[in-house]
Parts: C-alpha cells; structure tokens; sequence
C-alpha cells in the first residue's frame, strides 16, 4: 500500500502551549486511521493543520509526496483532503441538498467539478441517498437531528471528491442505533475509495473500524498500532487511566 | 417557453426574461410616450443609478453578507474622475465613466482586500474610516476636486442631458442581469455558504477570499459608474456630496428598505428613497435624516425583508405559495412547499443590518 499522506514532526504551537508537538504520521490508500487521545491531546488541532484551517508551526505535510504544508484550507480541498467538523457546521440558511451543491461546485480539481446546476443536482442527490437523507434534500439543516446533521457533514464532505476524509467525532453523541448506521456509513465510504482518518472518542466505533490506531497525548504520539497493541500499551492506559501514585 | 428555456443559460428561468424585456420596453419607451418636465427627468434617471448602486451594495451586503457603510468613497472617486475626464478631454461619456469606474473598483480592491479577511462589525468600522478619509482628502485636494467649491461640467439641458435617462437605463439593466447571475448562478450558492461560514465554506474548497475581492471589484465598478453618470446628470459636483456619509448610508437604507440579500429588493429601495428624499426634503429639510432613521427602525423590526419581504407577506394573503425550492430526481418529486412558514426564506439576511442600527 503507498503513503497517500504523510506527515513529517507536524507541529502546532499556541505561544508556549504545544498542541502539536513534532508528530509523524502517515495513512496509506484505502485506509481507516483512528486517531485517538484524551480531551486536550490535540487531535482537532492536528485535523486543522492538516485540512489547511490553521498553518502548521512546523513541519512537513505531504499528499502523494508532494509538499502542500501553509497551502489554505480550499486549495487543500482541491487537492483532495476534506474534514468535516466535530461541532456540526452546516449552511443553515441553505437547504440540504444546497449544502452538499456548494461541494460539487467548488471541491477537488477544476476539470472534476460540477459545471452545471443540473450536475451538482444529481451529484447532490445521488450523495444524498448514499448517506440516507435523499428524502429530506429539499429541507433545511435545522430540521435535521444530530444524526443527520453529521450525515450532511459526511456528504458535503464527499461531494468534494476528496481521496481523504477527515472525520472528526462523526459518531460521537448518537444513540447505539445511529451509531451502528454510522459506523457502516464509514464502511461504505472507504470502499468507494477514500482514506479515511478519524478522530473518535467511541472506543467501540474506532476500534472496530481501523486498520490502525494511532494515540495522542500532550500533543505527542505516544502509541500506534492495531487495535489491540493499542489498548494494552500500558502508556496509553496510563494516558486515559491516570497513573498510579 | 420551452424553445425559450433551451436557448437561456442555466440561471435564468424564462419568467424572468419575459418580464425583464417587458419593464425593459415600457421604461425605455416611457419619456418618447410622455413628456416629462424637467424634474421628473432628473427623479427617474436619478433613480435608475442609485438603483444600479444600490444593487451593487447589495452584492457585497447581502449577497455574502459585509456590510458596507464606506460605498460613498468609490461613488466619489468614479464621479469625480469621469468628470475630470470630461473636463480635460474629449471622450464620450460612457468611457470616462467606464475609466471611472474602474479606477474606483480598483481602490475597492487596494482597501478591501486586507479589511474583507475582517468579519462582522469589524468590516463594517473599518469601511466607515476609509471613506471619512477619502472624503478628508478629496476636500483637500482642491486641485482635482475643486475642494469644498466642487466642480462644474458644460453640460447644458438639452437633447445631451435628456439621453442621458437611456444611459442610466441601459447601466440599470447591466446591473439587474448582473444581480440575477450572482445570484442564482453556481457563484450565487459560493457567496450564500461564504456568508453563512466562511471558515466552513472553506473547508469544502470555496476560495473565499477570491470571491469577497471580487465581488467588492464588481461592486465598486458599479458604484464608480453611477457616480460618473450622477455627475455628468447633475453638472456639479463637490466632495462633501459625493464622499459624505450620508451618501455611504444612502445606498445602505435603499437596500434595507427594499429587502437585504434580495435580487430586486434594492431597485424597489431605490425608487422609494429617491422619491420620499424628493418629498421630506422640501417639505422637513431639518428633519428628514431623522426621518430616515425611524424608517430604518420601523422595517428591521416590523419587515426585515424590507419591502420585498412585506409584498411577499401580501402575496400570501391572496394565496401564494413560493416554491422554496423544487427539486425532481428521476420520477420523485422533493418539494419544500408543505409548510411554508416553518421554512425560512433563504435569502433572509437581517443580522448584520440589525447590528449595525442599534449601533
């Protein structure tokens, strides 16, 4: 499997403060990377230096070996990473369907993109089933439960036609049947070929759907793995446990 | 209709045209049919530019959503350079409102581009000082701008002048078609996800600082024309006119009377201002500002549509229902009309205005 992106000592300094401090990390084609850690640790910070929110203090990002580190977030989409948000961030004065639109238009590279409205229509729509919320396209986002709302996330991302998707905490608050959907959801769009990094405080859902696990305390990578190396690293218990006196 | 549809670009719907090329005809032919004295001459085409301009404020305010209260300062520098160009040289009069304009977009651009990255009132103060300054200097600057005496142009009334009502209508109508493709055009759905959030927008590959610049160039361009074709109507010119204040408010009220982010709210806006300004100044000259003020209290709290929002409400009552929004996927129909109150008018925007009246 090749590096589809790659990070070399990625850091992110707020004054004094690391919130990311020197990590390394990589996701191959066709990947699910968990990404998990205590509150605070820095996953979100590390998501928006990768997605382009926020520029990196220091350190190389890289997208099938080619520097894209201090690019803005749109250019970053262009090239093909997408994130979604762990606070739901729709357009709330679009309709549904208008949402996902503005991701057809304007995501991924200039010859993919939807040129006509009809296309982004179809393209819209056709995400929409996808993630099952095609009956509800011509409503708006406020009408939508948690669930949708991180399902709308999910699509608008994908109509971006992203080779990566950065989800961070998309099953995070649902019930266990709304999870279940959307761990399967997450399935599904890795098998239509996208990478996929995700940030998840449900251990269930993050163990369950990696192929590797990858551990962040204090803003440093302190375990990576399966799942199961993982959860018996006794410096990642210590991290999420506390330490013994 | 149908052989219509196949012909129009995506964005316009073939109502639209047809009643475009109607209100095209019956004001083009208005002044060969009537004969109007001078004075209403002079309301009518003055109208037709602040309608011009105050769509072009719109674009910015409404359309993604920065308000502007500096739009005098590029009203300014397009009328006071296209009247300097017809002055010192022989030009027709649409090119040197043209160079007019386009110098006036590109000081837009040469400010706007590092206050635009600014969000909400931030934007706002920061438009306020670029134009008292540009004001400051264009009073000073008394060789160009004649300073606080101002300027004339050997325009005389006559059939020069009186043609002059066709140029602000054919400008008029530039801008109306150019309101409708910002608007419902693939751009128009960038802008709106730009002024809902603009980090969000981002984030799924919306280059907005791209298209703030650009649509600031756009509007200033504009609002550098409708103040060559105001200059050369009205002859004379001065700084504390064309730069002042209450100049910038103007086109800000015109676009709030008529409805904020609305495509035509701000034409209604503008006939409107231009001929209760007509009324109250004759009739209050000392109170009319404050008249303007309680107007804007009275819409942002009863209508903050504005006119379009309170003829909406009418149409209602006879049993319209608008069509939010239609969408049919092979043999499925989507409609959003079930519950028409429940669902908000997507192109409401009231919160920038009404932060920026209780300021």
């Amino acid at each position: 499997m090749s590096r589809l992106l790659e990070g070399e000592k990625v850091s992110k300094h707020f004054g004094g403060l690391k919130a990311v401090d020197a990590v390394d990390f990589y996701l191959s084609e066709g990947e699910i990377l968990g990404l998990i850690g205590p509150n605070g640790a820095g996953k979100t910070t590390l998501f928006s230096v990768v997605a382009g929110s926020i520029p990196p203090s220091a350190g190389l990002l890289l997208l099938d070996g080619k520097q894209m580190s201090g690019w803005n977030a749109h250019r970053i989409v262009h090239a093909g990473v997408c994130r979604t948000h762990q606070i739901v961030r729709p357009f709330a004065r679009l309709s549904i369907l208008e949402n996902v639109m503005v991701g057809a238009f304007y995501g991924g590279k200039r010859a993919k993109r939807a040129k006509t409205m009809r296309r982004a229509h179809e393209q819209g729509i056709e995400l929409l089933d996808f993630v099952g919320l095609r009956e509800r396209a011509a409503r708006f986002p406020s009408e939508l439960t948690l669930a949708g709302r991180k399902k709308l996330e999910v699509a608008r991302a994908l109509a971006t036609r992203p080779r990566v998707l950065l989800l961070d905490e998309v099953v995070a608050g649902l019930n266990p049947v709304e999870s279940q959907k959307m761990v399967e959801l997450i399935r599904g769009v890795r098998d239509r070929g996208v990478s996929i990094i995700m940030i998840e405080h449900v251990m269930k859902a993050v163990m369950g759907l990696s192929d590797r696990v990858m551990v962040l305390d204090y803003g440093k990578k302190i375990a990576e793995g399966n799942a199961e190396q993982v959860a018996a690293n006794p410096e990642v218990v210590a991290a999420y446990l506390g330490q013994e006196a | 209709m149908r052989q219509l549809t196949r012909w129009l670009p995506e964005w316009a719907s073939p109502w639209a045209v047809v009643a475009f090329v109607f209100g095209f005809a019956v004001l083009y032919s208005l002044p060969l049919v009537i004969s109007f004295d001078s004075y209403t001459h002079g309301i009518i085409t003055q109208a037709f530019v602040f309608a011009a301009a105050a769509m072009a404020w719109n674009w910015l305010g409404g359309y993604v959503g920065q308000i502007s209260f500096g739009h005098a300062a590029m009203f300014g520098v397009g009328g006071f350079l296209s009247a300097r160009l017809l002055l010192t040289t022989s030009f027709p009069f649409w090119i040197a409102w043209i160079v007019g304009g386009l110098a006036a977009a590109s000081y837009a651009l040469l400010w706007g581009h590092p206050t635009l990255r600014l969000r909400g009132p931030y934007f706002a103060i920061a438009t306020i000082g670029v134009s008292e300054a540009t004001r400051l200097i264009a009073t000073y600057w008394g060789d160009f701008t004649g300073g606080s005496s101002g300027i004339s142009l050997p325009i005389s009334e006559g059939t020069a002048k009186f043609s002059l009502y066709w140029y602000a209508l054919y400008f008029m109508a530039f801008v109306v078609l150019l309101s409708y493709y910002l608007r419902k055009s693939r751009i128009g759905l960038g802008l709106l996800a730009i002024k809902e959030d603009v980090d969000a927008a981002q984030d799924v590959g919306v280059s907005a600082n791209y298209y703030q610049d650009a649509v600031l160039f756009l509007s200033g361009l504009v609002v550098g024309v409708a103040g060559g074709i105001y200059a050369s109507y009205f002859v004379f010119i001065e700084p504390g006119d064309m730069f002042g204040f209450e100049r910038s408010i103007s086109f800000l009220l015109m676009g709030v009377i008529g409805g904020v982010g609305t495509i035509l709210g701000p034409v209604l806006g503008a006939f409107v201002f231009v001929i209760l300004q007509e009324y109250l100044i004759a009739s209050y000259p000392d109170l009319y500002l404050g008249l303007y003020g309680t107007l804007l209290i009275v819409v942002i709290l009863f209508e903050p549509l504005g006119l379009s929002g309170l003829l909406l409400r009418i149409a209602r009552l006879f049993g319209y229902r608008p069509r939010v929004l239609d969408i049919t996927v092979g043999d499925t129909k989507l409609t959003a009309m079930e519950e028409p109150e429940a669902v908000e008018p997507p192109e409401s925007d009231v919160e920038p205005a009404r932060k920026e009246a209780k300021a």
